[in-house]
């Protein structure tokens, strides 16, 4: 594979590039999913094919073939560097790429049991049996669970001299239990919700994740709900758990801090961003409390955005965003680092796939556990009145990543420092650096978890990639409550 | 891009090797280009061929389904 990488470079440099990259990717994924107690669908796929990115004149060309013969790629590279000499012609300035050493590296994903050893049948009888559990609260009226595997080994090759072969892993599981009664549908998901808890991990991630053990309990949240309380209109304080923080970190950190979004260069899916060039460092962005990293590195944990290098060969790296509610740091690439003054990029591009031009992505965007040891039950304790929230239901944020509203499955009225009465369709609502401002407490390291969202969509063509975010359940102060579903 | 005749052939194949009750192959080829503008000039200027085979046997009424994008297990 190197040598075929390294032949479409050596035809880009003769075809007058100044710099190529080719990534080679062998792509291999399963999905099964069950539904009220059959299966739903079982389905293998594999892709295989190299992209070729180019410099000419100053700008950028890629091109994208599945035909790995010589004669393809010799077409693709060319087909590239033509492209690339097209855009030339209305380029306002050259790229410039930051430098960044060209090394020579291997990498898998820490992976203890290959996902793709597992028999189908084993992992349809591990979903059928969770979905009959979910079926033995009287009153649920729909399943459905998933089991996802991915891998994806690559070869990076780059005129500098860079020669990268990574291969990573993701598992990914969960289920849903739904109620309905009349116009009313109530839903419970677990560990979370649209696809469960994803990361990059081998089949262990399954038994980690407790599937079975928890189904009963879900399945019966999911009929309780049907006769909770409607959550109230109004302000209130707030209690968020790690999954719906996460979620919350994606869409009011992670996305406006892509930087080709705040430079207008990513608008179209979906939306720019509030955070402009002067507010760098200058923005408070939350309470001291707030820390947020972009880590793509193995050592913040087996997130989907956890890698050695990113798809221009830059090694993972540690970037802080919001420094004690400070904002100090822009996801950037090698073409957009020099925008905000940085001599290296913040290794953050990736692609779906073999075809897809990388774009800036969110690595991991987490915020980092309170140093003080607390847990959730400590933190209810410690809260008079409030809502307790739990597993995103909905989301909805403006193009700019500034107003935002979210729906989550299930609340408890916190009295007292007691969760007391279960609250149905609980929603908030707020502006984000409001919001952050507000929070007055976090819980500590052993309540953190490293959540997988896997269906990030970005970019024309649209490229779905998964991010990671580490959170802890949280309290946010005097927050808009309950306005999504009043008057339904 | 797969031939009519080719994409015939590997349907051939397939149904010869295959022990299912009934099977269903699907063929797409693309050939695909992109050209995108912001602050007026182009940031994104691309193109891509692509092959895609996907097979979905039928047994007792039950199916699956494996997809492949490899070139040279599609042909």
């Amino acid at each position: 594979m190197r040598d075929l990488a390294a032949h479409a470079l050596n035809l880009a440099a003769l075809r007058g590039a100044s710099y190529a990259d080719a990534r080679i990717v062998a792509h291999r994924g399963r999905a099964l999913t069950t539904k009220n107690r059959k299966v739903g669908s079982a389905s293998d796929s594999e892709s295989l094919g190299i992209g070729i990115r180019v410099i000419v004149d100053g700008a950028w060309g890629f091109a994208a073939c599945d035909d790995l013969s010589r004669a393809s790629i010799e077409a693709a590279a060319a087909h590239a560097v033509e492209i690339a000499r097209a855009s030339a012609r209305v380029k306002q300035e050259d790229v410039r790429l930051a430098p960044e050493p060209a090394v020579h590296a291997e990498w898998t994903t820490p992976c203890k049991v290959d996902p793709f050893s597992i028999s189908v049948e084993q992992s349809l009888d591990l979903l059928l049996r969770i979905d009959s559990e979910l079926h033995a609260a009287k009153g649920v009226t729909l399943s459905e669970t998933n089991m996802n595997f991915h891998r994806d080994e690559q070869w990076f090759v780059s005129s500098e001299g860079a020669d990268i072969h990574q291969t990573k892993y993701v598992t990914g599981a969960g289920y849903a239990a739904y109620a309905f009664a009349g116009s009313e549908i109530q839903k419970r998901s677990y560990p979370n919700s649209f696809g469960g808890q994803w990361q990059s991990k081998g089949y262990e991630l399954i038994g980690e994740l407790h599937l079975l053990e928890n189904a009963r309990r879900v399945g019966e949240e999911a009929v309780a709900l049907l006769s909770a309380e409607q959550c109230p209109q109004g302000r209130s304080d707030l209690v968020l758990d790690g999954s719906q923080l996460g979620l919350q970190i994606h869409e009011s950190v992670g996305h406006p801090i892509e930087l080709d979004r705040v430079l207008g260069m990513e608008a179209n899916f979906a939306g720019t961003s509030f955070l402009t060039l002067d507010k760098l460092r200058r923005l408070r962005y939350g309470s001291d409390l707030v820390n947020v990293v972009a880590d793509a590195r193995q050592e913040h944990g087996p997130g989907l955005g956890t890698f050695a290098y990113d798809d221009e060969g830059v090694a993972a790296q540690c970037v802080p965003i919001i420094s004690n509610g400070m904002f100090t740091g822009y996801l950037s690439s090698r073409e957009t680092a020099h925008t905000i003054g940085e001599h290296r990029s913040g290794g953050t591009l990736r692609a779906e796939g073999w075809n897809r031009l990388p774009m800036i992505r969110m690595t991991n965007i987490s915020i980092l556990p309170g140093e003080t040891p607390l847990n959730l039950d400590q933190l209810i304790a410690s809260t008079d009145r409030g809502i307790y929230m739990e597993t995103n239901r909905s989301w909805s944020i403006d193009d700019k990543r500034y107003n935002f509203q979210f729906g989550c499955e299930i609340g408890w009225e916190i009295r007292g420092g007691k969760r007391t009465r279960m609250l149905k369709n609980p929603s908030y609502s707020g502006i984000t650096t409001e919001f952050w401002n507000s929070m007055d407490a976090i819980c500590s390291r052993d309540s953190w978890t490293l959540w997988g969202t896997p269906n990030c969509g970005k970019g024309q063509p649209q490229q779905v990639m998964g991010t990671g975010h580490g959170a802890a359940p949280a309290r946010f102060r005097n927050l808009s409550v309950g306005a999504a579903f009043q008057g339904s | 891009m797969l031939t009519r005749e080719q994409a015939g052939d590997i349907f051939e194949r397939i149904r010869r090797l295959s022990r299912a009750d009934d099977v269903e192959v699907l063929f797409s080829g693309t050939r695909f280009a992109l050209t995108r503008f912001a602050n007026n000039t182009i940031h994104q200027n691309v193109a891509e061929e692509n092959t895609v085979v996907s097979v979905r046997p039928v047994f007792g009424g039950r199916t699956a389904r494996a997809t492949t994008e490899s070139h040279s297990r599609c042909s």
